[in-house]
């Protein structure tokens, strides 16, 4: 059987790229499930790293609750920093006419330093 | 073509051929087959133990939480040298060696040496790399207020699973379920993924404020010291509502630990156990009065010098009275008085009133272990009931259930239920659920303002309970003084005793309402007395802490009071959560 030259040597090339394709197609199937089970274990990692932080977090929480419970405060209010509960005829509740916030206004004031000799106020 | 070209065309097709016939046996004959075993190899099913949802006070303030901790399980099948372990792992564990040597020794499959151990316990163990011996994370319970409000929370087991109080009322909001959950892993088992956005449980926000519980727990202990008093209750309400505030009970116990203290202890008796109620009984029979028109408050009765003969039986007042007034009856709580009001009354309106006011009946408080109390239908009643029910006697009650009566008169004559969560919420902070329960009117307005008006005698003219009142404010309340029953000598005792006071504060327009019970005092027993003076103090502390002005007006000069202060909702003291 008789082929033109032309036709041969195209049908050639034709082979070459189909093997060159279906070489490239495989190698990149193999890469790309590679670089998927990489990144999966990279993901895994993470995913480690986030349930350390998480575990952290939630130590973190436990020890917040515990510090900032009401007794602890007071313990430390009155007996480190010497602090007291005011009376609460010196406690007053004022609220804003422009704001509806409730302001609490805490203390006594001893009214001889509030003014000057003259009682002209400071 | 040359022969030698056929034979290998023919070759390439038959290899090929046999190629896609495996291809074909893999891809569709046995697909399900070996799918089915492929996954079995990369997924791997493991059982998730959901975290609980989170316990938070009405502010926010975390009351239960979780912490990790891990597990320690066997297969004693896989062990090879019991003695070197069972003594490696005792070293560890600080645990008697002969202990793990009989677990390892029990020739089960499987079996747990130890729950729930912090990691530093732990990470010795696994660093041994022992045969047999496998390692489980699971979330622990952890109460980082410790005995604060524990009767209210309860607490779990080792299986995470409620066992008391909220814990236990609301385990499948909490809990949700235990999921399995598939893991991919690799060739040699290592997961690939750990899917770690697992399931959670979902928050329970309390009607408890942390700050209140404090106060209520702080006065009680303070009362049990002082009196030397076997075991107390203080239950403080938002009296419209019927959101519970705080819940104290002695004795207490730390609910991380438990197993620790006797089962007395966890016992909440504020719902619980009940108790005669005593004085704090006869709002019954004063508002069944008022509102059946058969007093009013100025209406004249003879209390007889303080002596009244029921049946066989001569009651008595503490104090010998003449002629007073129904509201001065109420006041200095003569017994002689209240029974001539029952008389008149009748039995079957003071039990249509008892339990209008829900005794005998169960209040319906969202945790498990309620009792419902004891009162006698009228035709069960002795000779010498009509002497003794009026007065709170021959009636068992529990402190909440008193609690709730004097919210109705508080409230307006609406009662309501006590209820200790005010929402749910999703892991996010999302609500799903939000209460709503709904008031019933009991009592007209007009006699709860009577009694409203009547109480507040108490406290401040020259009513028992004066030692109640707080300065700036107007306090309205009862005293109670009961004697307990001796069941040995079948009587009445003369050295046990339970004092009580229930009041609501300010009296003009009620933020709380709340209740003393002290239980066998000793050195005092008087309602006015005892529990009384506990009232004041957590009330003013309460005032202070909620921010409740004084309504005397007294301020310093320069100073004016212009407007309202934060005034209650009718859906509670906060105006957001």
């Amino acid at each position: 059987m008789i082929y033109p030259r032309g036709r041969s040597v195209l049908k050639f090339y034709e082979w070459f790229l189909l093997v060159i394709v279906i070489v490239g197609g495989i190698f990149t199937i193999i890469w790309l499930r590679s670089a998927i089970t990489s990144l999966e274990y990279r993901i895994a990692e993470l995913e480690r790293i986030k349930l350390d932080a998480l575990k952290e977090q939630k130590r973190l929480l436990a020890e917040r609750a515990s510090l900032t419970s009401v007794e602890r405060i007071e313990e430390l209010a009155f007996n480190k920093e010497g602090l007291h509960f005011p009376d609460r005829r010196h406690v007053h509740l004022i609220r804003r006419v422009d704001s509806p916030q409730v302001l609490s206004v805490a203390g006594s004031i001893r009214l001889d330093r509030l003014f000057h000799d003259d009682g002209f106020s400071r | 073509m040359t022969k030698r070209a056929v034979i290998l065309n023919t070759v390439i097709i038959v290899c090929f051929g046999i190629i896609l016939l495996r291809l074909f046996d893999l891809m569709i004959i046995n697909h399900e087959r070996l799918k089915a075993r492929a996954e079995q190899q990369y997924y791997k099913k493991e059982r998730k133990e959901v975290a609980r949802g989170l316990i938070l006070d009405r502010r926010g303030r975390e009351l239960a939480l979780n912490l990790n901790a891990e597990s320690i399980y066997l297969r004693p099948a896989e062990i090879e040298s019991p003695e070197r372990y069972s003594e490696e792992l005792a070293r560890v564990l600080k645990k008697d060696p002969e202990a793990i040597l009989a677990k390892i020794s029990s020739g089960k499959r499987f079996l747990w040496l130890e729950r729930a151990l912090p990691s530093e316990v732990v990470e010795p163990i696994k660093r041994m790399n022992l045969k047999g011996i496998g390692f489980v994370e699971e979330p622990k319970r952890f109460y980082p207020k410790g005995f604060r409000a524990a009767h209210v929370l309860g607490f779990v087991n080792i299986d995470q699973k409620g066992l008391e109080g909220i814990e236990l009322a609301y385990d499948s909001q909490l809990r949700t379920a235990v999921t399995r959950v598939s893991l991919l892993r690799d060739a040699n088992g290592r997961p690939l993924s750990e899917g770690i956005e697992g399931a959670k449980g979902n928050n329970v926000v309390l009607t408890i404020d942390e700050g209140l519980q404090y106060i209520s727990e702080k006065a009680l202990d303070d009362a049990i010291k002082r009196w030397q008093a076997g075991w107390g209750v203080i239950i403080m309400m938002e009296p419209y509502s019927g959101e519970i505030l705080s819940m104290a009970v002695r004795p207490g116990y730390d609910p991380n630990n438990f197993k620790d203290f006797p089962a007395s202890a966890r016992r909440n008796r504020a719902i619980t156990d009940t108790y005669e109620p005593g004085s704090t009984f006869k709002l019954i029979t004063a508002a069944g009065a008022l509102e059946e028109g058969i007093v009013i408050p100025d209406t004249k009765i003879d209390c007889q010098n303080g002596k009244i003969k029921i049946g066989k039986k001569i009651i008595e007042d503490i104090r010998p009275n003449g002629i007073l007034t129904f509201r001065e009856v109420i006041e200095r709580s003569s017994n002689v008085g209240i029974i001539k009001v029952a008389m008149r009354l009748g039995p079957e309106k003071i039990y249509h009133y008892a339990r209008l006011f829900g005794f005998g009946s169960k209040t319906g408080i969202d945790i498990p272990g309620e009792a419902s109390g004891y009162l006698r239908p009228p035709e069960r009643w002795s000779k010498q009931s009509m002497g003794a029910i009026p007065l709170g006697y021959e009636v068992a009650a529990t402190p909440l259930q008193v609690l709730r009566a004097y919210a109705a008169i508080a409230n307006g004559g609406f009662l309501v239920t006590p209820h200790l969560v005010s929402m749910i919420t999703a892991p996010d902070g999302s609500p799903i659920y939000k209460m709503r329960y709904n008031p019933q009117r009991i009592l007209s307005e007009r006699t709860a303002f009577i009694l409203k008006e009547i109480l507040t005698g108490t406290v401040s003219r020259e009513g028992t309970a004066q030692l109640a009142g707080v300065d700036g404010n107007t306090v309205a309340g009862k005293t109670g003084t009961t004697r307990l029953f001796d069941p040995e000598r079948k009587t009445y005792s003369r050295e046990r005793y339970v004092s009580s006071f229930v009041g609501f504060v300010p009296a003009s327009d009620p933020r709380i309402v709340a209740i003393v019970v002290i239980g066998e005092p000793k050195g005092g027993y008087y309602g006015g007395t005892v529990a009384a003076p506990v009232f004041r103090e957590l009330a003013e502390a309460t005032l202070a802490y909620l921010r409740i002005p004084r309504e005397d007006g007294n301020l310093p000069s320069g100073f004016r009071i212009s407007g309202q202060s934060q005034r209650i909702s009718p859906r509670g003291l906060y105006e957001t959560h």
